[in-house]
């Protein structure tokens, strides 16, 4: 052991992580313990000089080794690194900071330099934990500890504030908003109209328009729980989960091409997006959505979910040439490599704990507290996963005998290959030449068979018969099993983040039996710079859970995925609950209490409400950690149901509403816009499920495939289905899409921008689309509405805003139709500022 | 102001009408006339691209910038530095023997075969005396204008990673181009045409594709507008299809109609400003159906000046080979379309040279030969380039006019066995001209052989281009930051020195 790592070591002990129990378990470093002194011990008399003296050069003011010091109370106790508890007060031998004054081995005792601890000294610092560990608040180092922050704090059940004239068993989360708003001399606003109401809540729980007959069926309702019924009816609609999908989709930043050089199709992604579809629609419970996209393989085997949901971790874009055409032995090809590990652990801790921790690559984290080693913890969590496809069925059992077989062939070739270089080996120069004449041959056949056949005698002359028989055994073997897996029916295939056995190029994991690469901690994030090889672990500053997995060396790869999936949905891990209301909230007020859904840290934005997002937390988390739960009762909320224009002034200053004084209006995202063009137009194909649908052509697909948009016919019925079934390349976007504002699928989107340019004003009027659709929306029209222009344009106005228009707009509207035709008054209605803004 | 009365004395009104319609027609492209008083078409009072940016009077960001506008020329697939501006007399000391490196070579296609001599002569030019190949021989008369850095380095010698590099600042996708960054720190000249043009090789879009110059995290209309210059819809959308119900007639009603119940709209809901801004959306957009059309007609040029950039060969079609005539036109055209973009307002225009590194060869990617493929691009680039900074010289508009030369990585002082070159992601050349920049320079050389920086430990990196160029317009990259997942994020990253020795 070098001195640099018996000294990581000594720290380590200090923050008493599983290896100062390691070591006691076996006893060898247990020494027995100085007896407590018999006294009434005082912290500022006699244990702070102690401390001083001995402790505080490297755990102090200057110096925190292992984030750890001890002239802070809060943290002296906690512990640093470790995420264990240093000071246990009352049990002086059940502490670790006394193992480690007192261990008996010279490697792992505090201090590192100079005499251990007198017994004296021990025993006061015994006898003063026994006692209780009283430190005065007046003696304690004010630090800005960076735990001290409040995602990282543990999840609290807040009081339910009173509020006056909301009554017991009113929705809670009002009486939060309210309190606020009250609490600045802000107050909350009316309850928007039915028609208001209607527009809003079914565009936000399916992204689709409501029909001018739902609306009139909604207003004629005189039931008192009329909204109610309409908000059960919506969520039980199957597009709640489309309209999710698209939304967790841009998190995940999951696209349908690789991206990168050539961008070559991705043409199994789609069952993962379908995963996710069904997942919401089934209202799977949170923690085990979660669990199933990092390690679904491993903790629900052979399960079509739990397969299908890996296409989380290869959800964004992979760098074919960096990883077919760049062996691992060179830089650019570790580059890559890195890179596409990186993409997995930000992905996964940006979705799931909303930190950043991609900013600890090159470094500790600079706001949040995230180290470096940190950091590659978790890339070794996915070092043996790439992205790559997986074949399986819906039934379990037929999954686990495919995975059988191929798992058995593998190895029949693994025996194959060696008992084929042990007859090279035997055979040796004479065997060569012998090849050589063959791969030489001329193709006449009579002259091949005579090569082989004298390639034959050499090799019966030389090679013991053992081996021949046993390679003509594993041949054999080997084509009986690919022949049984050939009998199988037809498999299905995702693309996913698995080991990777392929036989091309790109050499995966697989040939090491999915052996996870080593990672190590990288210098400034250089790959050519490796320093200490990585532990797999979560991260340390979560302190209600323990981040260490405690793995043996040899575990195999997915165990690492299994354990980091536990420690996010453990329910003491205040990011992940935290995390996802915060989503949930945005989608319904077009804003998250938290303003970054992805950044939790320092560089983030504070919650609005902090009582009610840790309330919202709880509830979600206890309560059955249903979507359809919460965004029921989110939309149930008077909060929700406010108008979006507020009566006079509030007479408080909030411009941005923070508040919620009022409701948020919205614009529609590019998929709201186009879903409601083919909606109103009568076009849209609602067919649920399968392969995407390509609004593009391809030219040149041989060596970059050139997707060329220009080229799709807008009336081809097959593009006429939601968006969320769109077929996403990346290194294109859509053009009309990206004027809207869609997600960028190379890049995790946890909000949408909402831009207005000259650009996408131009998509909304000259896309082929909506001039395509303009015709079908007029043909539709004139169908339900007959020839009388009056109706006709009643019918259009209320399909595209659901409403009648005011006298006034059906003047203008009648009169524009009767000189330029009725299609060119429904491209109009398309472009309305109410078409895309939703009150 | 020179340009607007230019335009205005032409009286072109009628004829944009008609380019207008013969494209396809625009939505009350004609009732919008009035709008477009050239005052408002050629508006150069800059527009403040984001709320916490105000520009300083004289129009930098946080300092005086020397340049207001930039083209940058893009050769995709690795323009080789050796075989062009950077001249090494050992290669052709030693052509044909064994390559020795001192030291292991990683390079990206295995087997590096012996010292491969330029392919072509080098002559000196200007009175810098700059010495250089044949085929690039037209920026000869430019060359006192031109400043080189021959001591590039990349990180990777990966097409896709490399050429995000040069054009994004970071090695993945999701990060804006380095034009989208111009124009959300410094905003429009001109609100009529879009901030950032690119002008992609139309035979197809090199490594990334558009991410190259997405704006990714910044808000869209920094994103960079692909223009197709000569074909039917050169922006998408520009134009709606043709339909028979499409009439100019409903076209201009149709804008009245709009503006009419969206102001309605908007009156009965106080205070939300994005119902006026889109309002303002669409009268931007019937402006630019008028300006877009009229920025890309070449048909007024003079003869003079389609023959300073090449394109009075009279030739309507092309040889199937690979050839210099052909590449000339190509490149030409977009260049002169830059040109005319540029004088309009645009701030940051940018020219592809290269495809997808598909074959037969269109793309600098010359692994297999670099006389077959390079010898026709260079010479249609040179002549573009040097006729462009010769046209924006004659304009008066090179003085603040920053032009930008740029390849994803250079190329190997070997072989690869025959007569190509793998990437050299070591050691490769930029140039620079124009605004601020001191012409006739050459900095940082490279190595006896070209494969290195000659001092290894003071490479130049894109950080560093990228550092000059925002110095240049008035803006320190360090303070031109958007907060994105947790990082303030720049397009110099946390690296980039401003490259003083290139400045004027």
């Amino acid at each position: 052991m070098n001195p640099r790592t018996s000294f990581a070591a000594l720290c380590a002990l200090v923050l008493g992580v599983g290896f100062f129990q390691a070591r006691s378990a076996n006893g060898a470093a247990s020494a027995a313990l100085p007896a407590p002194a018999p006294r009434s011990v005082d912290f500022v008399t006699d244990i702070q000089p102690i401390l001083a003296r001995r402790c505080l050069e490297c755990h102090g003011p200057q110096k925190q080794k292992s984030a750890y010091r001890l002239d802070n109370q809060p943290i002296a106790f906690r512990g640093g690194d470790s995420g264990h508890a240093a000071i246990v007060p009352g049990n002086s031998a059940g502490s670790p900071l006394i193992r480690s004054v007192t261990s008996s081995d010279r490697d792992e005792r505090m201090p590192p330099k100079g005499d251990p601890l007198t017994a004296d000294e021990v025993g006061l610092l015994r006898a003063w934990i026994d006692q209780g560990a009283t430190w005065p608040e007046s003696a304690s180092a004010r630090v800005d500890d960076p735990r001290d922050w409040w995602s990282l704090q543990p999840l609290r059940r807040p009081t339910v504030p009173k509020v006056l004239g909301l009554e017991n068993g009113e929705n809670p989360i009002d009486a939060f908003v309210r309190a606020r708003l009250l609490g600045s001399g802000g107050g909350a606003s009316a309850e928007a109209d039915r028609r208001t109401l209607i527009r809003r809540v079914t565009f936000d729980l399916t992204g689709l328009p409501p029909t001018p007959e739902e609306v009139a069926a909604f207003l004629a309702d005189k039931d008192p729980r009329a909204y109610e019924r309409l908000v059960d009816r919506l969520l039980s609609s199957p597009h709640y989960g489309e309209r999710w999908a698209r939304t967790w989709l841009d998190i995940v930043h999951y696209g349908d091409t690789q991206g990168y050089d050539k961008d070559k199709p991705r043409l199994n992604a789609w069952p993962y997006r379908d995963y996710v579809i069904r997942a919401f629609n089934e209202d799977k419970r949170y923690s085990r959505f979660v669990q199933e996209q990092i390690a679904g393989d491993v903790l629900f085997p052979d399960t079509a979910d739990g397969i299908e949901a890996l296409g989380f971790i290869s959800a964004g874009p992979w760098d074919f040439i960096g990883h077919e055409e760049v062996p691992e032995t060179k830089t650019d090809g570790r580059i890559a490599r890195h890179l596409d590990r990186d993409d997995m652990v930000s992905n996964t801790i940006g979705t799931f704990a909303s930190l950043t921790v991609h900013c600890a690559q090159c470094h500790d984290h600079k706001f949040d507290p995230i180290r470096q080693e940190d950091y590659y913890a978790l890339q070794s969590v996915f070092a043996a996963v790439d992205r790559t496809e997986r074949r399986y069925y819906r039934d379990e059992e037929m999954t686990r005998a495919r995975s059988g077989r191929e798992a058995g062939i593998r190895a029949i070739t693994r025996r194959e290959r060696e008992l084929n270089d042990e007859v090279k080996r035997i055979g040796g120069d004479a065997l060569k030449q012998a090849d050589a004449k063959i791969a030489g041959a001329p193709s006449a056949a009579g002259e091949l068979d005579r090569l082989r056949a004298a390639r034959e005698d050499l090799i019966t002359s030389v090679v013991p018969a053992g081996i021949r028989t046993a390679l003509a055994d594993t041949i054999a073997a080997s084509k009986s099993a690919n022949k049984a897996l050939d009998a199988m029916p037809k498999p299905l295939v995702v693309f996913v983040g698995s080991v990777h056995h392929g036989s091309g190029n790109f050499r995966g994991t697989g040939p090491d039996d999915g052996r996870p690469r080593p990672i190590f901690v990288l210098a400034r994030g250089d790959v050519n710079k490796p320093g200490a090889k990585a532990v797999p672990a979560a991260l340390r500053c979560v302190s209600e859970v323990p981040s260490a997995f405690g793995l043996p060396d040899d575990a195999p790869e997915g165990q690492r995925r299994a354990a980091l999936a536990a420690w996010l949905t453990n329910p003491e891990n205040p990011l992940t609950w935290r995390s996802i209301v915060n989503r949930v909230w945005q989608q319904r007020f077009g804003r998250g209490i938290v303003e970054t859904p992805n950044d939790f840290g320092k560089m983030g934005g504070r919650p609005s409400h902090r009582d009610l997002l840790d309330w919202l937390a709880l509830e979600f988390r206890d309560g059955g950690q249903s979507f359809k739960t919460l965004d029921r009762l989110i939309v149930l909320s008077a909060t929700y149901r406010q108008v979006s224009t507020p009566a006079g002034k509030s007479g408080i200053e909030d411009g941005d509403n923070r508040l919620l004084g009022h409701m948020n209006r919205r614009r529609l995202d590019a998929e709201g816009v186009r879903d409601t063009v083919l909606s109103v137009s009568g076009q849209l194909d609602r067919m649920m499920y399968g392969p995407g649908f390509q609004d593009f052509v391809v030219e040149k697909p041989e060596h970059s495939p050139h997707y060329q948009y220009h080229l799709h016919d807008p009336e081809d019925p097959k593009a006429h289905r939601r968006s969320v079934y769109r077929f996403l390349v990346r290194s294109q976007q859509e053009p009309f899409m990206s004027a809207l504002d869609c997600a960028d699928p190379s890049m995790r989107v946890d909000r949408r921008n909402e831009t207005l340019t000259p650009l996408q004003a131009l998509a909304m009027l000259n896309s082929s689309l909506t001039v395509a659709m303009a015709r079908h929306f007029a043909e539709r029209v004139e169908h339900e509405a007959g020839t009388g222009p009056e109706a006709c344009v009643d019918r259009a106005f209320s399909l595209a805003t659901q409403r009648a228009p005011t006298p006034s707009e059906r003047a203008e509207l009648m009169g524009y139709a009767r000189q330029h035709g009725l299609t060119a008054m429904c491209r109009l209605l398309m472009n309305l500022n109410e078409f895309v803004y939703v009150d | 102001m020179k340009i607007s009365s230019e335009l205005t004395g032409r009286s072109r009104a009628g004829t944009r009408r008609d380019f207008l319609w013969r494209m396809g027609g625009g939505l009350g492209g004609v009732a919008l006339t009035h709008l477009l008083g050239s005052d408002r078409l050629l508006a150069s009072d800059a527009l403040p691209a984001h709320p916490g940016f105000v520009l300083r009077p004289d129009g930098g960001l946080h300092h005086a910038p020397r340049a207001k506008r930039v083209i940058q020329l893009f050769m995709a697939g690795g323009a080789s530095h050796l075989d062009l501006f950077d001249y090494k007399p050992s290669l052709v000391k030693h052509h044909g023997k064994p390559s020795d490196f001192g030291e292991p070579v990683e390079a990206f296609q295995d087997g590096l075969g012996p010292w491969k001599a330029p392919v072509w002569p080098f002559k000196p030019y200007g009175n810098c005396g700059k010495l250089l190949a044949e085929p690039v021989s037209a920026l000869g008369s430019v060359a006192d204008e031109m400043a080189f850095i021959h001591n590039m380095v990349s990180r990777s010698g990966v097409h896709s990673a490399g050429t995000f590099q040069q054009t994004t600042g970071y090695l993945l996708p999701g990060y804006p181009g380095a034009g989208c960054w111009v124009s959300y720190g410094l905003g429009s000249l001109n609100e009529n045409l879009p901030t950032f043009v690119v002008l992609p090789d139309h035979r197809g879009l090199a490594s990334n594709g558009t991410k190259n110059w997405d704006s990714a995290f910044l808000p869209a209309q920094h994103q960079g507008v692909s223009i197709y210059p000569g074909t039917p819809r050169p922006i998408a959308h520009l134009y709606p299809p043709r339909a028979d119900w499409l009439t100019e007639g409903a076209e201009r009603d149709g804008r009245d109609v709009l503006q009419h119940l969206n102001r309605a709209h908007a009156a009965s809901r106080e205070g939300d400003t994005r119902l006026d801004a889109r309002i303002r959306a669409y009268e931007l957009a019937a402006r630019m159906q008028l300006a877009a059309p009229d920025a890309l007609d070449l048909s007024g040029e003079p003869a003079h000046i389609l023959k300073l950039y090449g394109l009075d060969h009279g030739r309507s079609s092309f040889d199937a080979e690979i050839n210099p005539l052909e590449e000339t036109d190509y490149f030409g055209r977009k260049c002169l379309v830059a040109r005319r973009l540029l004088e309009r307002g645009v701030r940051y225009v940018q020219v592809w040279s290269g495809n997808d590194n598909g074959f037969p060869r269109r793309n600098w990617d010359s692994h297999e030969d670099v006389e077959r493929d390079q010898g026709p691009l260079a010479t249609g680039m040179a002549r573009g380039a040097a006729a462009l900074i010769q046209d924006l010289r004659q304009r008066g508009l090179l003085d603040d006019t920053l032009v930008i030369w740029s390849t994803e990585f250079g190329r190997m002082p070997s072989t690869q066995g025959g007569k190509g070159r793998d990437h050299n992601p070591f050691c490769f050349t930029t140039w620079m001209a124009g605004g601020g920049i001191k012409g006739g320079t050459t900095y940082g050389p490279s190595d006896e052989w070209g494969y290195k920086p000659a001092d290894r430990k003071a490479p130049t990196q894109n950080y560093d281009v990228h550092a000059t160029m925002l110095h240049l317009l008035g803006a320190d990259h360090t303070r031109l930051t958007f907060r994105h997942n947790g990082i303030d994020r720049r397009l110099t990253d946390v690296h980039g020195h401003v490259i003083e020795p290139l400045l004027a």
